[in-house]
This record gives C-alpha cells, sequence and structure tokens, in this order.
C-alpha cells in the first residue's frame, strides 16, 4: 500500500497499483524502494485527489500508454470520443475539471489528461468565440492591433 | 512570448497553463469533426497568441466554401502555417448550408469574399453554355482558391475536394503539378456532369518517387488517375458511387483506373444502385499482383469485374449485395482455384429470378481451399447451395452461414479440423428426399456458436471445449429441450451465454443455468426469464452438512452459476425486486466463496457488473434503483414494446 499526503494534509492508503498510474508516483517508489514514508502532494487537494484515484482505480488493470503510443498520437488525427465510464466520471463542474486537468498533469497520469482535455474540447468545439467566452468566463482584451485584424478575418470569413 | 493573463480574470479556465490549452486545441483542431484553428484565434488575447505561434495547428485547413473567393482567408492560412505538411479539406458543397451561422462558424470556416475585392482570374475559366449563377460563382472561386494553393502543392499531405464539376475542372485546371509529399488525396463531386464525363486531375509525383505511397478515394465518380508515377504510388484506392443516377457505368472508368494503378494493395468499389442497363464491354484483363484485399459491394457487373482480374496475392475478398448467377460462380470458382493466398472470404449474396437453374449447371468437382481462414457467406444462400456443397475447408477457423440447409451446414463444418467459431442463422430444414443427420456431429475446437432459429443445429452437435454460446430464435419452441440436451451430452465449459428473444419455461431455465456452473457472463435480451428464475438464482450458496461425509459438500451446491460476474440483461420479464433481491444475494454469495477459498475474516467488496434495462410499463421499484446501481450495474432507460 502507498500513503499519499494532500496539500491540505490529509492521507490517502491506497494499493500500488492505482497509484502507479500516476508516472510520478510510480518514478517516486522506484527511487525510494519498499518504504512506509508517507508521500507528499503539494499541489494536489484532497477533494481532488479524491477524484484522480477513483480513475486510477477503476483503471488499474489497463496496460500503460507505451512511448510509442504517445510518438503515434502525434502523427494522426485525434478521435475526441470518451469511454462511458470516463464521460460519467469527469461530469464535474467547471473548477473541478480544471482542477483534474492540473492533476493529471502535475502527476504525469496521460490517459487522465487525455479526458480533461478532450472533454474541454468538446465543449469548445460546434461554438462561436462568443459563446466560448460566455461558456468559461473569459475577459474578450484583444488589442485593438488584433481587433482590426480580427474585423478584417471576419470580413473574409463571413457568412451571406 | 505569450502574454500575462488579464489581471482580473479569476474564471477557472484561467488555472490553466500554456501547454494544456495548446493540447485542448490540437484535440478541437485535429479530431474527425474540426474547429477551425482561426475561431480559436478569435476568442481572446491569449489564444490567439498561443494559436498563432503553433504553425502545426495551422496546417489542418478544413474550408467549406459558401460563397466566392476564399483566396485572402487561405493565403493567410498558408502564412501561419510555415513550411509545415498541410492536410486540407476543401467543401463547395457544405450539405448545412441552411443551418445558422452561429451554430456553425468554428466547424469549419464559412468564406465571403466581400463585394469590391478585385478578382485577378475573371475570364479564365471556361464558359458553360446555360450555367447558372450559382455555377459561375463556384467556378470563379474554385480558380482564385486554386491560384492562392498553387505554390503550396509540394506540402500537400492530404488533399480532400468536393464540388460540382465545373468548379473540379478550373481548380485542378489550376492545381496541377508536383505533389512529391502527398500520401492521400480524396476527390469528390455531387453532380451527374454527364453520363461518361470522367474528371481529370494533373497531379505529378518527382522522377524518385518509387518509393512513395499515397491512398486515393473519389465519390461518385471514378477520376482518371493523373500519370504512370503516380498511378504507380497508389497503395489504396476506394471508390464510393452513392448520389449518381443508375445509369454511370463504373465498370469502364474502374478498369482504366486499375490499369493506371499495378502496385495496388487495396481496392474498395462501393454503389448505392442497381443495374446501370449496360451490357459488358469486351476488355483485356488487368493483373494487380500486389493485391492483398478487395471489397466489391453492391456493383451491378461484379462477376464480370471479378472474371477480367487476376489476384494472385488475395487475402481478403469481400462481396456484398451481388446476386447469384452463372458468372458470379464462375467467377468465384476461378478466383478460388487461383488465388492461393485467399485467407479471409466475406459474401453476401441474392436471389433474382432463375439463378437457381443456372446454378445447376456448375460442375460438381470439389473446390479444396486450404488457405481459408474466415468464411462468411450470408443472404439468399441456399441459391447456391450447389456450388457451396464443393467447397472444401481443411482449414477454416471461423465460418459463418445464413440460410442454408442443415445438410450443407454440415458438409462445410465437416471438412473442417480447426473450427472455432460458428455463426449459423436460419438454417433450413434438410430436404424430404435427403437423408438427414442423426447421430451428433463433433466440434472439438469449436470455442463460439452463435446461432438463430437454428436449435435443429444445436440439437445435432457434440461441442466439449466450447467457451461462448449465443442464441437468438424467432419463437422456437423446441429450443429449450435442445440446449438441455446439448449441455447433457456435451458437458461444455461455456464462460459466456447470451440468449437473445428466447422463450422458455422457468424450469428449462433454470435447468440450463444449473448444468453451466463455469458460466461468468449471461446476456438476457427480450427473453421470458421472469421473476421466478431469478429467485432461483438467487439461493445463496451453502455448505451442506451431510451425515457421516468426511468433507462438507462443495460450496457451490444450490448455487446456480455461482461464477457470474457480468450480467447484460435488458427488457426480460421480470421485475426489478426480483433483480435487487438477487443482486444482494449474490454479493453475499460472491463473499461467502472468497472467505471459504482464501480463509480470509474479512470480505473483500465485489461487484456484478454490466446493464440491465426494464420494459416499458415495468418502472424501476422502491429503492431497488439504489440497491442496483451501488453493485455497479448501469440502468439503461426502458424501450416501447
Amino acid at each position: 500500500m502507498v500513503n499519499l499526503v494532500t496539500s491540505d494534509n490529509e492521507s490517502f492508503t491506497v494499493e500500488k497499483a492505482v497509484a502507479s498510474r500516476s508516472v510520478l508516483i510510480k518514478n517516486m517508489l522506484e527511487d525510494v524502494g519498499e518504504s512506509d514514508q508517507p508521500i507528499p502532494l503539494p499541489n494536489v487537494t484532497a477533494s481532488v485527489l479524491k477524484k484522480v484515484l477513483e480513475y486510477c482505480d477503476h483503471h488499474k488493470n489497463e496496460p500503460m500508454p507505451t512511448s510509442e503510443d504517445l510518438a503515434a498520437e502525434d502523427t494522426r488525427k485525434r478521435t475526441t470520443d470518451i469511454g462511458e465510464w470516463d464521460q460519467k466520471f469527469i461530469q464535474v463542474d467547471q473548477e473541478m475539471l480544471f482542477e483534474i486537468i492540473l492533476a493529471a498533469n502535475y502527476l504525469d497520469i496521460k490517459p487522465l489528461l487525455d479526458v480533461g482535455c478532450k472533454t474541454v474540447a468538446n465543449m469548445i468545439k460546434g461554438k462561436t468565440p462568443e459563446e466560448i467566452r460566455k461558456l468559461f468566463n473569459i475577459v474578450n482584451d484583444f488589442t485593438p492591433e488584433e481587433e482590426a485584424q480580427i474585423k478584417k478575418e471576419n470580413e473574409w470569413a463571413e457568412d451571406r | 512570448m505569450v502574454a500575462p493573463l488579464p489581471p482580473l480574470a479569476d474564471a477557472p479556465i484561467y488555472q490553466l497553463p500554456s501547454e494544456i490549452l495548446l493540447e485542448i486545441f490540437a484535440h478541437a483542431i485535429w479530431s474527425v469533426i474540426p474547429m477551425s484553428a482561426l475561431a480559436i484565434s478569435h476568442v481572446c488575447h491569449l489564444w490567439r497568441q498561443l494559436i498563432i505561434q503553433c504553425p502545426y495547428h495551422w496546417s489542418r485547413m478544413c474550408l467549406r466554401v459558401d460563397t466566392r473567393a476564399p483566396h485572402l482567408l487561405a493565403k493567410r492560412w498558408l502564412r501561419l502555417s510555415a513550411d509545415l505538411p498541410l492536410f486540407i479539406e476543401i467543401d463547395f458543397e457544405p450539405t448545412w448550408r441552411n443551418v445558422p451561422a452561429t451554430s456553425r462558424s468554428d466547424a469549419f470556416v464559412v468564406l465571403r469574399e466581400p463585394d469590391d475585392i478585385e478578382d485577378e482570374t475573371e475570364g479564365e475559366g471556361e464558359s458553360l453554355e446555360g450555367e447558372g449563377e450559382k455555377v459561375r460563382d463556384h467556378r470563379s472561386m474554385a480558380t482564385r482558391f486554386a491560384l492562392a494553393l498553387k505554390g503550396s502543392m509540394g506540402r500537400w499531405q492530404e488533399f480532400s475536394i468536393r464540388a460540382k464539376q465545373a468548379a473540379l475542372s478550373d481548380f485542378f485546371r489550376v492545381c496541377s503539378g508536383c505533389t512529391p509529399n502527398l500520401k492521400r488525396l480524396s476527390a469528390s463531386t455531387d453532380d451527374e456532369g454527364g453520363r461518361f464525363w470522367t474528371p481529370s486531375i494533373q497531379f505529378e509525383l518527382p522522377p524518385d518517387s518509387a518509393s512513395t505511397s499515397i491512398d486515393v478515394s473519389f465519390g461518385n465518380r471514378v477520376f482518371s488517375i493523373p500519370g504512370p508515377l503516380f498511378g504507380n504510388a497508389v497503395r489504396n484506392l476506394s471508390i464510393d458511387i452513392l448520389l449518381l443516377d443508375s445509369r454511370y457505368d463504373v465498370t469502364e472508368p474502374l478498369f482504366a483506373a486499375l490499369a493506371a494503378c499495378p502496385n495496388l494493395v487495396g481496392l474498395s468499389v462501393r454503389q448505392k444502385f442497381g443495374s446501370s442497363g449496360s451490357s459488358p464491354q469486351p476488355r483485356l484483363p488487368v493483373t494487380l499482383q500486389s493485391l492483398t484485399s478487395i471489397s466489391i459491394i453492391s456493383v451491378p457487373e461484379i462477376g464480370d469485374i471479378l472474371g477480367l482480374l487476376q489476384l494472385p496475392s488475395l487475402q481478403s475478398l469481400q462481396l456484398h449485395n451481388f446476386t447469384w448467377g452463372h458468372s458470379m460462380t464462375t467467377a468465384l470458382e476461378d478466383l478460388f482455384n487461383h488465388c492461393r493466398s485467399l485467407s479471409i472470404v466475406d459474401l453476401i449474396g441474392h436471389a433474382l429470378g432463375n439463378e437457381a437453374n443456372l446454378l445447376e449447371l456448375v460442375s460438381s468437382v470439389d473446390i479444396i481451399l486450404t488457405q481459408i481462414k474466415e468464411l462468411r457467406i450470408t443472404g439468399d444462400a441456399h441459391i447456391a447451395a450447389r456450388f457451396l456443397t464443393r467447397l472444401v475447408l481443411p482449414s477454416v477457423e471461423v465460418l459463418c452461414l445464413e440460410d442454408v440447409e442443415l445438410e450443407l451446414a454440415f458438409r462445410l463444418t465437416n471438412t473442417s479440423h480447426h473450427l472455432t467459431s460458428f455463426t449459423l442463422h436460419r438454417a433450413r430444414a434438410a430436404a424430404p428426399n435427403t437423408a438427414t443427420t442423426t447421430s451428433r456431429v463433433s466440434f472439438p475446437s469449436l470455442k463460439s456458436l452463435e446461432t438463430l432459429n437454428s436449435s435443429n443445429f444445436i440439437n445435432h452437435i457434440h461441442a466439449p471445449d466450447l467457451k461462448s454460446l449465443v442464441v437468438k430464435t424467432e419463437n422456437e419452441e423446441s429450443l429449450g429441450p435442445c440446449l438441455l440436451s446439448f449441455f447433457d451430452d456435451s458437458n461444455p465449459p461455456l464462460l459466456t451465454l447470451n440468449m437473445d428473444t428466447v422463450r422458455m419455461s422457468p424450469r428449462h431455465f433454470v435447468a440450463c443455468f444449473k448444468k453451466l456452473p463455469s458460466v461468468e457472463t449471461l446476456g438476457l435480451q427480450n427473453t421470458n426469464v421472469s421473476d421466478i428464475v431469478l429467485e432461483e438464482l438467487s439461493m445463496v450458496p451453502r455448505r451442506v452438512a451431510i451425515e457421516g461425509a468426511k468433507a462438507p459438500e462443495p460450496i457451490e451446491q444450490g448455487c446456480l452459476l455461482p461464477r457470474l460476474r457480468e450480467i447484460y440483461w435488458l427488457y426480460n420479464h421480470f421485475r426489478s425486486p426480483a433483480l435487487a433481491t438477487f443482486l444482494e444475494s449474490r454479493n453475499a454469495a460472491l463473499a461467502a466463496e472468497i472467505c471459504r477459498v482464501s480463509g480470509a475474516s474479512r470480505v473483500p467488496h465485489r461487484r456484478i457488473e454490466g446493464k440491465v434495462g426494464f420494459i416499458r410499463g415495468r418502472h424501476v421499484e422502491g429503492n431497488d434503483e439504489e440497491v442496483i446501481k451501488s453493485f455497479g450495474i448501469h440502468i439503461v432507460r426502458p424501450i416501447i414494446i
């Protein structure tokens, strides 16, 4: 078993197979060898780690992505399809969604990072720039030069 | 460097670092239905800065052209993509023209040139008599767009275009030249463009392109293959004729294309409509030395085409929606006799007219197919029975038959010693004057069996190593006794059992389950399995203390399907309380079994997983939904029956 300690000082004891879905933790375990020492995760809160571990537990028996898989991803068109369980898992509010993405990035859990990024990609696809700004509360902060160029591009791309 | 975030921006998305935002953009832009990089660049300063500094994301150019000249935008796009390989998709005929712009503006860029933009190519296109304003618009735009793109042809890696005949002709007249990096070409037209019109593409490859490999797909027309160097590079050719009327004869241009592509590895031809009405023209045979895979679907001249192809390396043959007849069986026989590497055959043929009489003329010499590993013959296969009876399949591992007599099914399976998977749908009873099989036929290596309305087959086989059984029926009353008899005789170590539309008495269901202690996955769909059967399944396994015995009876005593782990139970007759009781009892049963085997005192958390659905009108009662979901079971919506 592996003991993980979050930024808000909460401990989680999980199977090694679950914790090792994180390449960061896996490498740390390999570096320190067999040890009862807790592993600090200063960039992850308890509420987020709980969700991340739920994901890792569900996928613990699946093969880890290989370097060939990762290399191939850059050279082919991607799918934004998300598995049924993963879709339900990632149905969270925006704040938690982005926290999960950040945690997956920090903990180096590529499949979870993909699920998060695909979810955001699916949220912006099919929407206009204005709709995207509204969805994520993004500020329209273009410089005057950018505004002018965008106006020109919109004229080129304007619908009849 | 990317500019810092605005100080007042506290929206959660601002937490994401640039590399993650770029990863999100990559998923959006490079998905099957892509988002435009331009739309992303119009969201905010940060997103614009990020995407503009990423030429890779501008190398996918998806343009659905709604009005006139798109060349200005294309030029900017090309500039932002730096010198990277280009993936270009152009659609002159968006199918969603009438969808409001707000709901589609970022799927593909919709182009419109302001009215006052000068058209430097005016008058270059040929004038077509009677062409309307829209066609002229497209032609003018096609030419200007082609001029904007022409300089980038050396970077094209994937190129796809869909347009009407005139626009296509204009585009390719301008965009002709060398495409040394092209890997995939797709060209499609929507209009008929005259019965004998063959669109032309003037692409070239450099002389040192011997190792170049290009996949080509054509839509609604067979385009001419551009030059011998290009033809030599084509490895896969796919032709979909879906929108044309039935007068278009695909055979003539198809043979011209095949003759121009001698190194083809894969060929797929699909036609929506039936007969072209034209009679076959005499033509020379074409040899495709490297072709390993061929798929021809709904092409009326399929027998004539096959008869003229010499395919010494063919491994996979798929012919769908053809008519069984003399020319077809002759072509197949010739193919079977000459393609010694053929290992996968998938045929869906139909009856039309008096083919049965024609097939009477077929010879009776056996055709020994030593390399065939997979054979699927479905559709109206009975019409070709005399032909199929001649097949000898000593190596077949996967066999799928439909609408054949039992005798033929046994004849084909009998010739194989390696059959592991067999699917038999709608087996016909033997003809009255034919000797029926009375003893069981042994299938020692069979692992997977699927039957539809073929209980008479199950009743005649012995399959002692069967691991997976799928039984579908359309009201076969004899199924229960047949299954019981089969289980009694073969005692198969089934891991998976699926029953679809099966109607049996509760007694038969329970008796079957009693004989299948190894089943781990059970599918029940549209069966009449009722609460009574679930009550039997809910019996908790128990040790039975027998007086005088040294050891207790096995734990499985009294428990049906003790190894069950996955259930797919959709639209059966049982109610939710019976299911909830079963799941609760089964969880306890699994825990008890684990404790017994491992000697552990704690009960590990074990679940049966899967899906359940109830027929409309049988709502999930009380807190059953909570109980069912707590076991990891997904409840699917009811259907109307």
